[in-house]
């Protein structure tokens, strides 16, 4: 029942990671997502450390240069390092999207669990929410806001945020529905719990999976939304790489240097493929728990 | 996704099944116009800019100009008052005019749907003759290495940003291999990579689906009784599994059709085609309210109508939904 997941059987909380973890490591192409994500993300965190040349440094002889050992992913078009713009623009794009997640994340928990422990008003009107937001076509409204909000990094993040919880919301509202009618909940409620302690004690920590793999398949999905409208224009500001900006400054160089617009847009590309991947290795490790 | 399984749990108990879609897509409708009202009134004042188009260029428009547009523009009612207004024009299709050229915004995205909807159907096309053949193969492999090509195939397609393929396929299909032009929209042929742009995301989702609602299917006792009665496998997969595979898929056409439309942004904008998502770039770029409003109307507008055509047509596909006897 609900939105493609089936909640395991288990009595008030969930029986250890064990076998669904078990399960995903049996799952090469989900293995080969978790491993590039945790690549990614140690690369990432550790750029400043790597000894990178300055991302900003404007070195206009050395344009357009290709790969060689002084710069290993080569120079754009004003000679400012690729590789170093490409880590640290990764840095930009990953964190934002992981701050777009994470929010959406927690205001999906909250207004699902909401909706499928009130019932009646509460959850109609949370979901005729739901249905208004995911009516809107997401880039082109968000967009329209940016701009009006005026654009930047930290407007980005909050747009997205607002347009993006939907999904989380209606998954945790429906695993919800489901755990309410559980007898652990309602032994727990015939004893005179509080729907906090309910909420808390007995229905987050059977949420987990469920939040967990759709927060991740989000962070794929976030990341292009996120880079389309830097892409567009409605993102990071220049001079400060971030992938999505990087891949519209390089339409320029296009027919010129085609490596500067394919590295950025590889880089997308991984972590999006990667996320995804992972997602749906433990969306399935964790949906064939009572099978 | 899932979706599927969400309209029929509000069917239950609940009475007439298109009566309710038709009360739900009406206040998202009117919610829509709200939020995209409000928009254009936070957007600022407009009276400036427009009070300088009659001006020579460089000069100022004077206190009373503005004050005149802004009077002109009713600017200085109360904003229920001019939302109730804004709100009876726009039912009769009259959405104002653009603050840059001063053109009516309803003739303007008259003028740019064909162009889209070309593109967008060109790009169904390819979604159906693709999705279909990769779902069901992607179902009946399961288990298979196969099946693992086709997963992570799909997920790539899912996970590879349309700018980015957008250049990809100009370099190799144009720039390398010369087959086909690089931009503008003369002939054919300057459709196809622009149509297979905008189809691979839309193409890996539907594809999914359809598989995940597959594989189901074929776990299900009418296909052990299919089976057990005779029917070939053919007959069983396309004629029994297949057909009922496809309504969970289409519960999401309305998703797939916002997707089109933000997609044809971006596709717009690399192959320099005009239509309804260049439009809408060049207005929100420029700041010219009145046509953002009316192109965030219009996609809106589009999406639920294609919902609304979806939820009503979906009893006729669905007996279960027309009888309110859900399983």
């Amino acid at each position: 029942m609900g939105e493609g997941f089936s909640l395991g059987r288990s009595r008030g909380r969930q029986r250890g990671l064990g076998r669904p973890v078990g399960r995903l490591l049996r799952d090469p192409p989900a293995v080969v997502g978790a491993v590039a994500l945790i690549l990614v993300a140690a690369v990432l965190a550790a750029a400043p450390w790597l000894g990178l040349k300055d991302p900003l440094a404007v070195s206009v002889p050395d344009r357009l240069a290709r790969f060689s050992w002084a710069h290993p992913l080569g120079t754009d078009g004003l000679g400012r390092d690729m590789l170093s713009r490409t880590l640290h623009g990764g840095r930009t794009s990953v964190a934002l999207t992981m701050a777009v997640t994470a929010i959406t994340t927690v205001v999906g928990v909250v207004l699902g669990v909401l909706a499928g422990l009130r019932g009646g008003f509460v959850d109609s009107s949370v979901m005729r929410v739901v249905e208004l937001v995911q009516a809107l076509p997401l880039v082109i409204v968000a967009m329209v806001t940016v701009k009006l909000l005026g654009g930047g990094p930290e407007k980005l993040v909050l747009v997205l945020s607002a347009l993006g919880w939907t999904g989380q919301a209606r998954v945790v509202r429906a695993a919800t529905l489901s755990l309410r009618e559980r007898d652990f909940v309602k032994s727990s409620r015939a004893l005179g719990s509080s729907r906090l302690r309910i909420a808390f004690r007995h229905l987050v920590p059977n949420l987990l999976g469920p939040v967990v793999v759709i927060a991740t398949l989000e962070v794929g999905r976030t990341l292009l939304a996120l880079s389309t409208l830097s892409f567009l224009g409605f993102g990071a500001r220049p001079p400060h790489p971030e992938w999505g900006s990087m891949l519209a400054d390089a339409r320029t160089y296009f027919f010129v240097a085609p490596r500067l617009l394919i590295i950025p847009g590889v880089a997308i590309f991984i972590v999006a493929l990667a996320a995804n991947l992972f997602g749906e290795g433990l969306r399935d490790a964790f949906e064939a728990r009572t099978a | 996704m899932g979706e599927p399984h969400d309209v029929l749990l509000e069917v239950r108990g609940r009475g007439c099944y298109a009566a309710r879609r038709l009360a739900i897509a009406g206040p998202t409708l009117l919610g829509l116009s709200f939020l995209i009202f409000l928009l254009g009134s936070l957007a600022g004042d407009p009276s400036g800019k427009i009070a300088e188009r009659g001006l020579l260029p460089g000069e100022v428009p004077t206190a009373e100009q503005i004050a005149a547009v802004h009077h002109e523009l009713g600017l200085d009612r109360p904003l229920p008052v001019r939302y109730g207004e804004w709100l009876v024009r726009a039912a009769h299709g009259d959405l104002g005019k653009s603050l840059i050229t001063g053109q009516g915004v309803g003739e303007a995205i008259r003028g740019a749907v064909p162009a889209t909807v070309g593109l967008a159907a060109a790009a169904t096309m390819l979604l159906i003759m693709v999705s279909v053949p990769l779902g069901v193969v992607g179902a009946l492999l399961r288990g298979r290495w196969l099946q693992q090509v086709v997963r992570v195939g799909t997920l790539a397609g899912a996970s590879i940003p349309g700018f980015f393929l957008a250049y990809l396929l100009i370099y190799v299909f144009a720039v390398r291999l010369h087959l086909l032009p690089v931009f503008g929209s003369v002939g054919p042929k300057s459709m196809v990579l622009p149509a297979v742009t905008l189809a691979v995301g839309p193409t890996a989702l539907v594809s999914r689906l359809l598989q995940k609602a597959l594989v189901e299917e074929l776990g299900d006792d009418y296909i052990r009784t299919a089976r057990a009665k005779g029917l070939t496998e053919t007959a069983v997969v396309v004629s029994h599994a297949l057909r009922n595979a496809f309504l969970p898929v289409v519960t999401v056409l309305g998703n797939v059709l916002a997707r089109l439309l933000e997609g044809a942004v971006v596709v717009e904008l690399i192959f320099g085609r005009s239509g309804v998502g260049s439009l809408t770039l060049q207005a929100v770029g420029s700041s010219d309210y009145p046509m953002t409003q009316g192109v965030v109307l219009f996609a809106g507008v589009v999406v639920i109508a294609f919902n609304l055509a979806v939820d009503l047509t979906y009893p006729r596909l669905d007996p279960r939904v027309r009888l309110g006897a859900v399983s």
